[in-house]
């Protein structure tokens, strides 16, 4: 039946059933005698109301009460049609006082349930009252068993019609099924309630007409205690069925949502399920908070379901705002009414705005995490239970939820994450940069599923950011260049944060041109390693708001580990290359240190370092110490006409400002254009074609040895500084070899020299006649310095000019020139030489460059070259060689070799004269040596003893021989012969002539001849001899020991002394000269007697003749005076006194002549 | 002890012995002698003016350079001698032998009529 058709039924019934009751009872109205009851039946109208009043609930809609107890005592006191009148009056006015009151339903529906009520009423007391009667039922004034039967009719009629007449209303509503639902609910109470109390009823009747009034009040008054009671109770035990319902229904809630699963729309679904349960969800709206974004989840709208819908910045807006705050429920009974009151407004708007409504927030702990709102149409829909219902269940559903959320977000960030560690391992196994880029992008792109993606890396040198790698492969380099700070990327880039702009329109930094023409939102993340940033991971999209916080956390995670990659990548490229620069210069090395030669090594390393560096011209220029120039060693990369061109080429200071400064600062140079031009030599550049230089000084030990340069014949090509670096590494390998090279040739140098050396100190040490030395020298130099001719001269110091010695090379003319040659201080060439200075004789030469160091340069006409022979500072000689042109690389050398040769030489003249000196030395010594034994041979061994007489003498040699000696031999008649003489000369020549004075003493003595005529016949003998150099002083005395005379003769020696006893001196003079000078002497003879106890002192003048450091002589007066004071003692003392008293007037001055003493005394 | 002509004479070579002239000066004295004489000179005075002492090898030295000069020609003359030479001189009885004059003129005078 459709619900039009029942709606009007319904109508039709309730008026009908109004109209019936109403007009049945109008009627029968005329039965009742009004005025009698009137006043009873308006008390029983009030109690029934009252009563009525007092009802309570069962099902909604239906109000139970004890009220048919009083109307059914109406009827049995009354009458049914009065007792109708009493029930109809009650119940229409209860009806219409209830709805003046509440106003919940429109007036037509409450006058027609009213109506309904009070016809059912109406038709009900008659039909029991009808019934009663016609069961036998009385007025009842006595009551008796015989009642009971028509009670029971009326009771059961009551009960039933009531029953029937509301259940016929529902079952017209809702059909059979909705009646029997009806009646099946509503029985239980209705019986105990409504049945059940009839009888009592009868009680009332009862006291009613014993007609005590005091009693029926007391009754009525019970009746409406007991309806009162019945109330409560009954409203106690609704709400503990309520309770339980509740509690069921959290108990059913709660396991529901134990038992779902994790899943954020299940829960909702869930909840919205037993929300139906309770209240009436047709309008039902459950929505979650993310963030400012409210998401309905279950969206139900008359019934119907709607999809679910995001409302971006809807959470905080309206009701919902407010319950997100206030974290309060809000039970709306009536919009209309309250709708100022609320404490926010709805934030929907429809067309057909509920009535009621129930705000309930879903709280997880200290979130609101959602909300839930069920709307009708009618007003008061909802009871505070429900609201109290539906917040428990929403709560424990909240909580459930937000777990169910974070399980969500927990499962999908593992997904993220274990997607990122996908890609990160992808990635960290890729050590090509170049292949790194593509791939990242690409496994980006493919995991992720992003529209575009991009990588820009910063490049370590030039701090630019270049494009690298993209997804789009039509994107090419050129076309997208960003500079740092330009763009988003730009921006990130120089920021080091990463920048989301869900919608490029709005985010001003985004640049429309670089951008890719779909894009709506941009996510650039920066690629950092510790602090630095190597580059910029772009995302795009083609649709607005499309990356999450997620995403910027995926991205950024992915960020970091393909920064490391990149990180890994850059240094396993900066090691490769390493390597490569290591094994490059590896290569240099091997290929040098085969080679001895210098110049192959140079040229080694010009034809590799091109190959390495990838240059196109390399050269080498060696700095000359000597010349002070840069000279050309090496090239590579030349046509012939310029290599000739390069063998040419001399840089002094000053030539080439680049290669002064280079060796200056001893750091390399880069230049081009410009600068070039200005540095270098125009030929030169043009020449060789250069455009972009690299000049580096090669260093030995700090020193600068040669410059290497390094050519590009483009001017863009560049000098990186790794290439700078590798190249200097090279650089320095051949700095290393040239030093080697030049050490090994300074050795061989020095080797030569030294074998050079060997030779001539071999040829001149195994001589020792200088002739032979010097002639030696002459005739190896030529052959060592290659030279024609060489001299020596030998300084005569006497005669202060140079001796010529020795002379090799030349012709008969210069030899004839150079024998009578006595070069002095007057010659400018020797000049230099006894100055000890090396020195030149040049004719005028301009272009002579090689004057070597240390050489003074005299004018001459002929090429000469003078070299002191010195030893000890001294200058001994001078050798003199021919200044031939040597190339400038052994100039060096051969003035090494010369000034060695003039050193040996002038160290083997110096030899050989102290050789000879030390020969002489060693001669003299051996002559004195020899002299001296002749000399000790010749003396007496002993003196004679004389009986009566003392005699002893004395004999001390000088350091050098003087010839003194002493002499005693006999003579016949027992006489003795005494001499004393000096021989004019010394050594070897002073002996002899000793020993021939002897001799001949003693020959021309020996018969006895007088002293006079001994000596000058000794004399005779010594002149008869021409060749004889003999000269002598000798005196001869003839002492007669039995007569103590002494006969003597003197020639040209000291006369003795003579001291008597007394003391008193005198001289022993006697006339004469001595023996050797002229013939035919004449001498003097003398005779003298000694007493006892007289002296005869015999001396030479080397007693008398000594001198002090003063240069005073000992003297005569001084050897008297010794004498005198010693006579008293023996010749031996007195002798010793002398030499004492000598040695002590002497002191430590050495004498140079003999000293001798004869001493003789007359002791008897 | 280089020589020198004299003013007086120039024909005269005077050569002057000074200092003591023991036996280590003696070959001074004998190498100039012996230079004189080698170079033509054989008018030869030695002025002892400064001398204070003759050893024996210079009194040889003189005697045998005397010899030489006589042999060529020539002579050989002493002036000025100190007291000290003279006394020397006496002894070896050599006054007697050798021309002893006071002065450098007189000698080199009596030497040029050699």
């Amino acid at each position: 039946m459709k619900q039009r058709s029942r709606s009007l039924l319904l109508h039709l019934y309730s008026i009908g059933v109004g109209l019936a009751g109403m007009g049945a009872l109008a009627i029968l109205a005329g039965r009742v005698p009004w005025t009698q009851v009137g006043l009873p039946l308006v008390f029983f109208a009030l109690l029934s109301l009252i009563i009525k009043r007092a009802g309570f609930h069962v099902t909604p809609g239906v109000t139970h009460s004890l009220v048919s107890m009083v109307d059914v005592a109406t009827l049995l006191i009354f009458g049914p049609v009065a007792g109708g009148t009493v029930a109809l009056i009650s119940g229409l006015a209860y009806l219409l006082l209830r709805a003046f009151r509440h106003q919940t339903r429109p007036w037509i529906e409450t006058l027609e349930a009213a109506l309904f009520n009070a016809g059912l009423k109406a038709l009900m007391a008659l039909a029991s009252g009808w019934l009663y009667t016609l069961a036998g039922g009385g007025d009842f004034l006595v009551a008796g068993l015989s009642d009971v039967f028509p009670l029971l009719v009326l009771f059961a009629t009551w009960f039933t019609l009531d029953h029937l007449g509301w259940g016929l209303r529902e079952g017209i509503q809702g059909g059979p099924r909705q009646a029997m639902a009806f009646l099946r609910a509503v029985w239980p109470t209705s019986l105990l309630v409504e049945l059940c109390p009839l009888p009592a009823a009868v009680i009332v009747v009862f006291v009613y007409n014993q007609g005590n009034w005091f009693v029926f009040l007391l009754l009525s008054a019970g009746i409406v205690a007991v309806a009162l009671v019945v109330q409560r109770l009954a409203d106690a035990w609704q709400q503990v069925k309520r309770r339980l319902s509740e509690l069921d229904a959290l108990s059913r809630a709660g396991q529901a949502i134990v038992r779902a699963q994790l899943d954020v729309d299940q829960l909702c679904e869930l909840i919205y399920q037993q929300a139906s349960q309770i209240v009436d969800t047709s309008s039902f709206h459950l929505g979650l908070f993310d963030g400012d974004t409210y998401t309905l989840k279950i969206w139900v709208r008359d019934n119907v379901r709607q999809p679910s819908q995001s409302f971006p910045r809807a959470a905080n807006e309206g009701i919902i705002g407010w319950m997100r705050r206030s974290k309060q429920p809000l039970l709306v009974r009536d919009f209309q009414q309250e709708m100022d009151a609320l404490p926010a407004r709805p934030s929907y708007v429809s067309e057909h705005p509920p009535r009621s409504a129930i705000f309930v927030p879903l709280i997880a702990g200290e979130e609101v995490i959602g909300t839930m709102s069920i709307q009708s149409y009618t007003p008061a829909a909802f009871s505070e239970d429900d609201l109290r219902l539906l917040s428990v269940i929403g709560n424990e559903a909240a909580m459930a939820i937000e777990k169910a959320r974070l399980y969500a977000m927990a499962q999908r960030r593992a997904r993220q994450l274990a997607l990122i560690g996908d890609v990160s391992r992808k990635v960290a196994a890729i050590l090509e940069l170049e292949e790194l880029f593509t791939q990242v992008v690409h496994l980006i792109q493919e995991t992720f599923g992003y529209y575009h993606v991009g990588i820009f890396a910063i490049d370590p040198d030039t701090n630019e950011l270049t494009f690298e790698a993209s997804t789009n492969p039509d994107l090419c380099q050129p076309c997208v260049n960003l500079e740092m700070g330009e763009g988003i990327i730009g921006w990130v880039a120089q920021e080091g944060q990463p920048l989301l702009a869900n919608d490029v329109s709005t985010e001003p930094r985004f640049r429309h041109e670089h951008a890719w023409p779909q894009t709506r939102a941009e996510l650039a993340v920066p690629l950092k390693v510790e602090e630095r940033v190597l580059g910029v991971l772009d995302v795009q999209s083609n649709e607005t708001g499309a990356f999450s916080d997620d995403d910027l956390f995926i991205l950024q995670t992915l960020a970091a580990q393909v920064a490391i990659a990149i990180e890994d990548a850059r240094l396993y490229a900066a090691q490769q290359e390493e390597v490569w620069v290591t094994t490059a210069l590896l290569q240099v090395a091997e290929a040098t240190s085969k080679l001895s030669n210098l110049d192959d090594v140079l040229a080694t390393v010009v034809r590799l370092t091109p190959l390495l560096a990838g240059v196109d011209r390399c050269s080498i220029f060696l700095w000359d110490r000597n010349a002070q120039v840069f000279l050309p060693a090496q090239a590579h990369g030349l046509t012939r006409e310029q290599k000739k061109l390069f063998s040419t080429l001399r840089f002094a200071p000053g030539d080439a400002l680049a290669l002064d400064e280079v060796r200056l600062t001893k750091s390399p140079r880069i230049l081009s254009g410009d600068e070039l031009a200005s540095s270098m030599p125009s030929t030169m550049i043009e020449m060789f074609d250069i455009r972009n230089l690299l000049i580096l000084p090669l260093l030995a030990r700090g020193k600068v040895v040669g410059v290497m340069l390094v050519g590009y014949i483009e001017e863009s090509a560049g000098f990186t500084a790794r290439k700078v670096s590798m190249i200097s590494g090279i650089a320095n390998q051949a700095a290393i070899a040239i030093e080697n090279a030049q050490l090994y040739a300074a050795q061989q140098e020095e080797a030569y020299v030294s074998t050079a050396l060997l030779q001539v100190a071999e040829a001149v040490g195994s001589r020792t006649d200088l002739e032979d030395i010097l002639s030696t020298v002459v005739r190896i130099t030529p052959i060592l310095v290659g030279v024609k001719r060489c001299t020596i001269f030998l300084w005569d110091d006497d005669e202060g000019v140079f001796v010529p010695a020795q002379a090799y090379g030349l012709s008969e003319d210069q030899k004839e020139w150079f024998w009578h040659s006595r070069p002095g201080q007057d010659d400018p060439l020797m000049r230099e030489v006894l100055a000890g200075r090396p020195a030149v004789s040049v004719p005028d030469d301009p272009h002579n460059h090689w004057l070597l160091a240390g050489v003074t340069p005299v004018p001459g006409t002929l090429p000469i070259l003078a070299l002191p022979l010195s030893a000890k500072r001294k200058v001994l000689g001078a050798m003199l060689v021919d200044y031939v042109g040597a190339p400038e690389r052994f100039a060096e050398r051969w003035m090494n070799i010369l000034t060695g040769i003039a050193n040996q030489t002038a160290i083997a003249i110096e030899n050989t004269r102290l050789y000879r000196q030390e020969a002489e030395q060693e001669r003299l010594e051996r002559e004195l040596e020899v002299a001296r034994e002749i000399q000790a041979s010749f003396l007496p061994e002993h003196c004679p003893s004389l009986p009566g007489w003392e005699l002893d003498a004395y004999w001390q040699a000088a350091h050098q021989v003087g010839g003194d000696f002493y002499d005693f031999f006999s003579l016949p008649d027992d006489r003795l012969g005494l001499v004393i003489a000096d021989v004019a000369d010394k050594g070897v020549p002073a002996a002899l002539f000793m020993a021939l004075s002897r001799t001949l003493v003693r020959v021309t003595a020996h018969d006895g001849r007088s002293p006079a005529k001994a000596l000058q016949r000794a004399n005779d003998l010594i002149i008869s001899d021409a060749h004889s150099d003999l000269f002598v002083s000798v005196f001869y005395a003839i002492l007669d020991p039995q007569a103590g005379t002494l006969t003597y003769a003197n020639g040209g020696h000291n006369p003795p002394l003579l001291i008597r006893h007394n003391g008193q001196v005198e001289s022993l003079r006697a006339r004469g000269v001595v023996l050797g000078i002229v013939e035919h002497i004449e001498l003097e003879e003398k005779c003298v007697t000694l007493e006892t106890g007289d002296l005869v002192v015999l001396y030479t003048d080397g007693v008398t003749d000594a001198i002090n450091a003063d240069e005073e002589e000992f003297g005569l007066a001084r050897l008297t005076e010794v004498i005198q004071r010693t006579r008293e003692r023996s010749p031996s003392d007195i002798i010793a006194a002398i030499n004492d008293e000598v040695m002590t007037f002497v002191g430590d001055v050495p004498q140079f002549d003999d000293f001798t003493l004869v001493v003789l005394k007359r002791v008897e | 002890m280089n020589g020198h002509a004299s003013s007086y004479q120039p024909g005269v070579w005077v050569i002057e012995a000074g200092g003591r002239i023991d036996a280590m000066h003696a070959p001074v004295l004998e190498a100039a002698l012996q230079r004189a004489l080698a170079q033509g000179k054989y008018r030869l005075l030695v002025h002892l003016g400064q001398a204070r002492y003759l050893s024996s090898h210079s009194l040889k030295a003189l005697l045998v350079a005397r010899q030489k000069a006589r042999s060529h020609g020539g002579d050989l003359v002493l002036c000025c001698t100190p007291p000290r030479v003279q006394e020397i001189l006496e002894i070896t009885g050599l006054t007697q032998i050798l021309s002893l004059y006071e002065s450098e003129e007189e000698a080199a005078s009596a030497l040029a009529s050699v």
